[in-house]
This record gives structure tokens, sequence and C-alpha cells, in this order.
């Protein structure tokens, strides 16, 4: 007897339900125009942040950077990611091709290797004030351990800061530390120990 | 070729069977293997990707099935959920099989990372390197999960002499 068709023969009748994959095709569905909707909100929003942009300038000049405010630096983000991947930032889309949760930990790590952070920001809930920005000492020695991090089993443990880093590439990536010791980057539940 | 060339029911209609059973043979249950289903499907709505061709797309389905979940299946609950449904169920149930001949069983029973291998070279007939761009790992690492499962699989089935 040959184990490759005997296998093949009880894997045909291993089917998904017909009801689940109707709701899966519905979902897809909304979440295709979910994506276009972003897209063209996206598009629209650039255009009047563009114009917004040139009237400060014709107005007032060029601001100093440490009058611009966090919508700002958003703002930023967007146009540069759109311009330079053709993705749009409102996806939260940093980490490029990365498909998997490790992907996108190594998508991290050479983001921190390989790009500069304009500011770093640690707040105890996901919203972020100039008052949150971490000092240039403390984000360098943040960096290092983020750098040395490894994949771990545990539990996350501790309580959690929110951090939220903004490059000078315009990219801004989100993530979480636990108790000092475990890292988790946001829309990932890996947990990367410290 | 553009990924949105296609429709979601198309896309489940020519995919669908592949990533279940491969998210099925990972997971050995049904609840767990439509999660992964669920999310490698709404992955390949959001990532948006370009595929030069079929084998492309499939390729990626695949590797994104392999790897999706890993989280879930490594959390201390999974593995307690897991150790616990192995001592209840002696005997092996596998929804969808009405009569077999306890091959399927028998790879359902050995571990995943061996389970995976056997399923991506036997069923999606992926050559060693292949399994090993999926799995991403190395290709010695492939022979070596498949030559043990091998082994494993001949004890198993001892009287039936399958040929592997």
């Amino acid at each position: 007897m040959n184990f490759k068709d005997s296998y093949k023969k009880e894997n045909e009748e291993i089917k998904p339900d017909a009801a689940f994959l109707n709701q899966l095709a519905g979902q897809m569905e909304r979440e295709k125009r979910m994506q276009r909707n972003r897209k063209k909100m996206i598009a629209s929003t650039g255009v009047v942040a563009a114009a917004a942009a040139m009237c400060v300038l014709v107005l007032h000049g060029v601001e100093p950077l440490a009058q611009r405010n966090e919508q700002d630096i958003q703002n930023k983000a967007e146009v540069v990611e759109t311009q330079t991947t053709g993705h749009s930032f409102g996806n939260r889309v940093w980490y490029g091709d990365a498909e998997t949760e490790e992907e996108m930990f190594q998508a991290f790590l050479t983001l921190l290797k390989e790009e500069k952070i304009e500011k770093l920001y640690c707040s105890d809930m996901e919203e972020y004030l100039d008052e949150d920005v971490v000092s240039e000492k403390e984000a360098d020695k943040l960096i290092k351990k983020l750098c040395s991090a490894e994949l771990t089993e545990a539990e996350a443990d501790g309580a959690c800061k929110h951090y939220m880093a903004v490059f000078e590439n315009g990219k801004i990536v989100k993530f979480e530390i636990y108790g000092d010791k475990y890292l988790k980057l946001k829309d990932s539940e890996a947990l990367y120990s410290l | 070729m553009k990924k949105t060339d296609i429709s979601a029911e198309e896309l489940l209609e020519k995919y669908s069977n592949m990533v279940y059973r491969l998210a099925y043979a990972r997971t050995g249950n049904v609840d767990d293997a439509q999660d992964i289903v669920q999310e490698v499907f709404l992955k390949y709505i959001k990532a948006n990707k370009e595929f030069h061709d079929e084998e492309h797309r499939k390729a990626w389905l695949l590797t994104v099935t392999a790897n999706t979940g890993n989280s879930m299946m490594k959390s201390a609950w999974f593995r307690h959920r897991a150790d616990f449904e192995e001592v209840e169920s002696e005997d092996y149930y596998t929804p969808g099989i009405q009569e077999n001949s306890g091959v399927y069983e028998a790879v359902q029973e050995l571990s995943e990372k061996y389970r995976v291998v056997i399923h991506l070279f036997y069923y999606e007939e992926l050559s060693i390197k292949e399994i090993s761009t999926v799995l991403k790992t190395s290709e010695n690492n492939v022979k070596s999960r498949l030559f043990r499962a091998r082994e494993m699989l001949k004890k198993k089935l001892e009287g039936a002499e399958y040929e592997f």
C-alpha cells in the first residue's frame, strides 16, 4: 500500500464548514471595502495636508520642530509612508512585506539599527502628549535593550507602558513594555524578553 | 497579477481547502483551524500583495498558514489544553473522515512539527527545498523531521506495510 495515496485520499474528506466560509467571504469583502475607503480618505487628507502646509509656509515661514504637535508628526508619517512604499500609515503598515510575527520583529530591529528615532513617547495609556517624550539618554538605553530582545514563551507580567517611536524617515512603531521585562509590538501577539 | 484580481469567493473556492487542511494538520482541532483560516485570508486582503503567478499566491498562502497562530500554539493555555485532549481522546476523532485506513489518525498523533512536514511533503507534494522556504527553516532540518516522522509512522502503522 502507498502511504501518500492513503493520506491524500483521507485528506480529501477534510473540508471547512460551508457556513463558516460564507461568513468569511463576507468579512473579506467588508475588509476590502474598508481598505478602499481608507485609501480614498488618505489620498484626500494628503492633498488637504499639502495645501495646508503650503499656506503655513507662505504665511509664517518654517515652523520649528519643537512646536510641531503629535498630529503633525502623524501626518508626516502618512505622507512619507505613502510616498515610499505605497502603503498608508492609516493601516499602521510600518513593517513592509513582513508576513509573520518574527518578520515584523526583524523589521522593527532593522528600523532601530538603521534609522534614527526622532521622538520616543512613553505613556500609561495609548495616547501621547509632548510631555510623554522620553529623554535622548533614556531612549538610547531602551533601544539597546530592545535590540537584544529575545522571543519568549512566558506570559506578559507587570505594569504595561505604552510606547510610540517616531523615526526620522516618518515611520511610527507602537509597542508595549510589561514590567520592564517584556516587549510586545502592536499588531503582534509575540512576546520578547528584554 | 494582482491579488485583487480575484474575488473573495473565487479565492476561497480555490484555496480554502488547502489552507484549512494545513491548519487542521497543525492544530488537530476544528475551531483552531478555522481561526487560522480566518486570520490567513484577512491577512491576504490586508497585505494587498502582488503575485507573479498562481504558484506564488499558493506559496504565500501556505507560508502564512504555516506561521499564523504560532503564538497561540505556544501559549501555556494551548499547550495545557493539548496535553489534556491527548489524555482524554484515546480514539482520535477526525471530523469528515467516514472510512479510513488509520493513516490520517497516525499522522495526527505525531507532534505538530512532524505533522506539518508530512502534510506539505505528501499532500501538497512540495520539495524539501520548498518546505524549508515555507517553514523558514533549513533543508537539513526538514530532511531530519521527515525521516523521524516516517520512522514513527512505520511503528504506528506496523502490520500494514506502507510504502513511503
